[in-house]
């Protein structure tokens, strides 16, 4: 994995985790810590996102207030992010089939 | 595909005299007509004449809730009977809603009906705002405000009644700044508006860089130049589906797929219900730009961005890790 691909991966998380608390009407910061793991800080919740093991079926570790939790995109993480930090969310069950690559 | 149009505008407003008038054009001959009322006694369908075969007439609830399932079985019916040849080849189907209903929910069944591949494709959306009462209503009714802010076409009825409309004009701009605006004086309007409204369903999908704040329904510009992964737009739905669900009452957009360069996909959504994108056959214009329209509640233009941003990002970072490793 490139240094550069990697930081422009974190600081568009970064970027998307603030934007995201300010959109759910929630007061916190996002930062990212000397391991490079992001740690979100919102209403007495501390959560840790950090890129997975390699070699296992997920991308993102999130640990929320001690317990783990995965997934496998940034949308998945960004998801249980939200879960844990606002308990009216309610994620749709509609799941998005993958649309073709290219036109029929 | 057949285009269902939707009908709707608040008590009052004149959607039965303009789908009356509309209906007796040339241009309209080919139309099947499912009117919905509100009461036990209906009486819109003794207003509007069209074939006796094609017309369908909802009563007894509101389309919007307890009779949505009748809808989609209406229009499921009303496909197959087309098929068979047991009513005329109808050219497009037009919803007259009850004044009463929120037009979300409907929108949303005839997307349910396109997406299981019944033919049908969601038109123009038409909403009636009597130019005397408009104001008012607005002002009173939330439904008519849900009405108004995912419209594709305005019309302003009974202007011949109104002496001064131009605070009515300047809340619908604030509510809606892209649909377009017309009058219908006794229900008489080009019906070659309308159908245009049918054909060309991304042809108003201009980006303003300003956002409208109205009764707490925005209606914001989402724009980017760079092309972005198939794969990318299919996880962005997913993310708004999760994070705007309910509060996105429409959305709208033409898309630059980094694989298909030359035929942007036209993309559809209502509430966390999204059409499979169509693809055009080519760019209607020069602009080759992404362009997403969307209208609801508690929207953010900048966060829409930082998630393509951050999708495109790890797409980035899976092929090269793939790169590397192959």
């Amino acid at each position: 994995m490139s240094d550069a691909r990697t930081k422009s991966m974190d600081e568009a998380l970064l970027a998307l985790i603030a934007s995201s608390l300010t959109m759910w009407g929630r007061s916190g910061s996002a930062r990212q810590d000397e391991s490079g793991n992001i740690i979100v800080e919102s209403e007495a919740h501390v959560v840790r996102i950090a890129r997975a093991a390699p070699g296992v079926p997920f991308r993102w570790s999130i640990t929320i207030d001690g317990r783990e939790r995965v997934a496998s995109s940034v949308t998945g993480a960004l998801r249980v992010l939200r879960s844990s930090l606002d308990p009216d969310f309610r994620p749709s069950r509609v799941r998005i089939a993958p649309i073709e690559i290219t036109p029929p | 595909m057949i285009p269902v149009t939707v009908l709707t505008g608040f008590l009052g407003s004149g959607k039965t005299t303009l789908l009356a008038r509309l209906l007796k054009s040339p241009e309209l001959a080919r139309t099947a007509v499912i009117i919905n009322e509100f009461g036990a006694v209906g009486i819109d369908h003794d207003l509007v004449e069209a074939g006796e075969e094609s017309f369908v007439q909802l009563e007894t609830g509101c389309l919007c809730c307890t009779i949505r399932g009748d809808l989609e079985a209406t229009m499921a019916d009303l496909v197959t009977r087309r098929s068979r040849g047991a009513v005329p080849a109808f050219e497009r189907i037009v919803i007259e809603t009850s004044g009463l209903a929120d037009p979300a929910p409907i929108l949303n069944a005839i997307m349910s009906e396109s997406a299981r591949g019944s033919g049908l494709a969601l038109g123009a959306v038409v909403t009636t705002v009597d130019a005397v009462t408009g104001l008012a209503t607005l002002s009173r009714e939330a439904q008519s405000v849900r009405q108004v802010a995912v419209a594709d076409r305005l019309i302003l009825t009974k202007s011949d009644l109104a002496e001064q409309s131009a605070d009515l004009r300047a809340r619908l701009a604030a509510l809606n700044p892209r649909a377009e605006l017309s009058e219908a004086i006794f229900g008489e309007i080009d019906p070659a508006g309308l159908l245009d409204s049918e054909r060309n369903p991304i042809r108003d999908l201009h980006v303003h860089a300003h956002h409208a704040h109205s009764d707490d329904i925005q209606c914001i510009a989402v724009r980017r130049d760079q092309p972005m992964h198939a794969l990318t737009l299919t996880l962005l739905l997913e993310a708004l589906a999760d994070h705007c669900g309910a509060n996105l009452l429409r959305l709208k957009g033409i898309i630059n797929i980094a694989e298909s360069p030359d035929r942007p996909a036209v993309i559809h959504g209502v509430q966390h219900v999204f059409h499979a994108p169509a693809w055009l056959d080519r760019w209607p214009s020069t602009d080759q730009g992404t362009r997403v329209v969307m209208i609801g509640r508690g929207l953010s233009e900048g966060w829409v961005l930082d998630l393509i941003a951050a999708i495109e990002a790890e797409i980035d970072e899976l092929a090269v890790q793939q790169t590397s490793a192959g």
